[in-house]
């Protein structure tokens, strides 16, 4: 099948070949029928990453989302195997009833389990919990060449930790297997408050360690003492026993907007709104999907951008170096006046993922989305990496669409042993562009 | 709960996307008991083990040749044999290609075969069983292919058509009987490996497999005859059965 496949910041348009994988068809011929010489594949899931790892110009990508079925559940231990295609809205239909959650959870149902461990991805709960991948007991790989390994701490352990955070590029993720975590509730204790500056938030943060969840949502606008200002949120899991999973309703983006809709006048609009609005304010009970996936709400809320996109830039910056790179990379981008409508700023904790290429460490992250407006766009993103650079930071590759491939090499530094580790059959957009660049054999 | 009350399900045709996804959809509101019946063990297998972690109980594979007439009558009691079964969904279906239909007889009486007859008598064996009970719901997926005959594929509706009139033929039968219904669902382009090879796919038109089974569990519990999925395609299809034949015969559909 051809046709366009757009990931989530819809600014690659690249020409390449679909091909939808059936349980049926990997279950009789393994990748034989989808693997040729001539071009390479890459697992594609529900598209939520923003950029290119799970694109491949020239090559065919492998659409997993009816690779969705539950092969075996212990509720009594919150033990879970299932197909990668899987999404976490669809687990969470059949756990939360049960009484489960999701150890850790990014900021949308709708990925699948297999992208949540080939992006190591993170939530709320960093500072506690660590990655997704920490929560991965064991999984199913299909290489190119017909092997099946299971992988795990104790099995085929480098290939486990290679596999996690490892981009889709070691095989096909056929299954994974998570330790779900008990919840009295599918409802939250809830607190937004005000925060005026960053060493605010940073106070907010230290004093906010007990709470399992936490994050900020910045106002990019903000300038001088005002640095950092935004709303701080943190929640808890309540113990009442409304085990109620979301529900299906939503409001959908029919189409991608005007270039226009979101400029500087509407952004710092909708941020002094944001800050106003009674919900900043709000302390209370609030149910887990508004609380960790607002933005589920608008389904298609990325085509806000317009035609050209977005990027996003996700930035974690070690512990020592992280106020003054933080405080730098606000300053660069209030400067820059391509103010950000969705700026986040989180406080990680130590990792405890197994995942050697994870991107999450102890310090703080910061992402950032910018319409594509072209060069002027990049220019800011490479003068950002180049601030994350100084503080010896490192940029999220599920969010990146650009980075030079120096830049990560340098803050990737172990990145030939996932290249060691890459099936022959597998590539994306992303690996040829971060190692096959200049400075590929620096 | 006690094992008298989880109601006993049989899935003909287990393995495609709507069975699939019809199953999910009742084990949200409780336990059932299913039967899944399909040609393919292995995957029977898989959707067995997704319906039981899930929350099925007894689940039991029946795997044969389900659209084979001949084999119908024994799987038939093979589907049975483990208790009466209070409501059934027959969802399988061959859409195959109407020139070879055309032109090979081998073709030609295989879909009416899988399509219409072993339907029929699916549906025949589960209605006995549900007069003899005195209650029970049948839930049939027939297609708008049957609402009119279309040169591109008139005989894959001629079998859907065929098997709606038997829908409704045994609505009007348990017409005073309020304990058994017979629901006919019908709908347009669903997105499932049957469709995967139509260049084009996507769009408003196309319904998830999901959307299906939701509507058409919606319809056998509220004991409907006959419902069109999604909803528009009833104006589609009134339109498309009500174009004069010269107009009708100008157009390529």
């Amino acid at each position: 099948m051809t046709g366009e496949l757009l990931s989530w910041g819809r600014a690659h348009r690249f020409q390449q070949d679909r091909y939808v994988l059936s349980p049926e068809l990997l279950a009789r011929e393994g990748l034989a029928r989808v693997v040729d010489a001539q071009r390479s594949v890459i697992p594609f899931g529900l598209g939520r990453s923003y950029g290119d790892v799970a694109l491949n110009e020239g090559g065919t990508v492998l659409q997993t989302p009816r690779l969705d079925a539950l092969i075996h559940a212990d509720w009594n231990t919150g033990i879970v195997r299932a197909e990668a295609g899987l999404s976490l809205a669809m687990l969470h239909k059949v756990s939360v009833q049960r009484g489960y959650f999701v150890a850790v959870t990014p900021g949308t149902k709708f990925v699948t389990l297999g992208g949540a461990v080939a992006n190591d991805v993170h939530g709320k709960n960093h500072h506690q919990a660590g990655s997704f991948g920490a929560h991965v007991r064991a999984l199913g790989l299909l290489r190119s060449d017909g092997t099946r390994l299971t992988c795990s701490r104790e099995q085929n352990g480098e290939m486990f930790a290679l596999t996690i955070g490892g981009l889709g590029l070691t095989g096909l993720i056929e299954w994974v297997e998570l330790q779900l975590k008990p919840i009295g509730s599918a409802f939250l204790t809830v607190e937004n408050m005000a925060c005026t500056s960053l060493d605010e938030f940073f106070t907010l943060s230290h004093d906010s360690a007990d709470w399992p969840y936490t994050v900020m949502w910045v106002d990019c606008f903000a300038k001088g003492k005002a640095v950092g200002r935004g709303i701080f949120s943190r929640g808890r899991v309540l113990d009442d026993g409304a085990l109620e999973p979301h529900g299906d309703k939503g409001l959908s983006m029919p189409m991608t907007m005007p270039a226009f809709v979101l400029n500087k006048a509407s952004i710092t609009a909708f941020n002094r709104l944001y800050r106003m609005r009674p919900g900043a304010r709000f302390a209370g009970r609030q149910h887990y999907d508004p609380f960790f996936y607002p933005l589920d709400a608008i389904d298609g809320w990325n085509k806000l951008y317009g035609p050209s996109g977005f990027y996003q830039h996700q930035c974690l910056i070690p512990p020592d170096e992280a106020r003054k790179g933080i405080r730098e990379m606000l300053e660069i981008v209030e400067q820059a006046g391509q103010g950000s409508f969705l700026a986040v700023l989180k406080v990680h904790g130590p990792e405890t993922s197994p995942g050697v290429m994870s991107f999450c460490r102890e310090g703080v992250s910061l992402a950032l989305d910018f319409a594509n407006k072209g060069e002027r766009t990049l220019r800011l993103l490479d003068q950002l990496d180049q601030c994350v650079a100084r503080h010896g930071g490192r940029i999220y590759p599920a969010k990146d669409g650009r980075m030079a491939a120096a830049f990560y090499q340098q803050s990737y530094p172990r990145w030939r042993e996932l290249e060691e580790a890459r099936d022959p059959a597998f590539s994306s957009s992303f690996w040829r562009r971060v190692t096959q660049e200049q400075g590929a054999n620096s | 709960m006690t094992e008298q009350t989880i109601p006993r399900v049989a899935i003909i045709g287990a393995t495609s996307a709507v069975a699939h996804a019809y199953c999910r959809r009742l084990l949200q509101s409780g336990p059932v008991s299913l039967v899944l019946a399909g040609r393919d063990r292995p995957a029977l297998e898989r959707i067995a083990a997704d319906v039981t972690a899930r929350g099925a109980v007894d689940v039991q594979i029946v795997a044969g040749e389900i659209g084979d007439p001949a084999q119908v009558p024994q799987l038939l009691e093979q589907v049975r044999g483990q208790g009466p079964v209070s409501l059934a969904l027959i969802a399988y279906g061959v859409l195959g290609d109407q020139k070879a239909q055309q032109s090979s007889a081998q073709e030609l009486v295989r879909l009416f075969n899988v399509n219409l007859v072993s339907a029929a008598l699916w549906a025949e064996g589960f209605a006995a069983g549900f007069e003899q009970a005195g209650s029970g719901r049948l839930v049939i997926m027939g297609s708008v292919a049957g609402d009119r005959g279309r040169q591109s594929n008139y005989l894959y509706g001629a079998s859907k058509a065929a098997l709606e009139r038997i829908a409704q033929g045994m609505s009007h039968r348990f017409a005073g009987n309020p304990e058994i219904s017979v629901t006919l669902v019908k709908p347009g382009f669903i997105d499932t490996p049957m469709t995967d090879h139509i260049e084009g796919k996507g769009g408003p038109m196309w319904a998830t497999p999901d959307k299906i089974a939701t509507l058409a569990d919606k319809a056998a519990t509220a004991r409907r005859n006959s419902l069109y999925a999604p909803f528009f395609w009833r104006w589609i299809m009134l339109i498309v059965r009500s174009l004069p034949v010269p107009i009708f015969h100008k157009t390529k559909l």
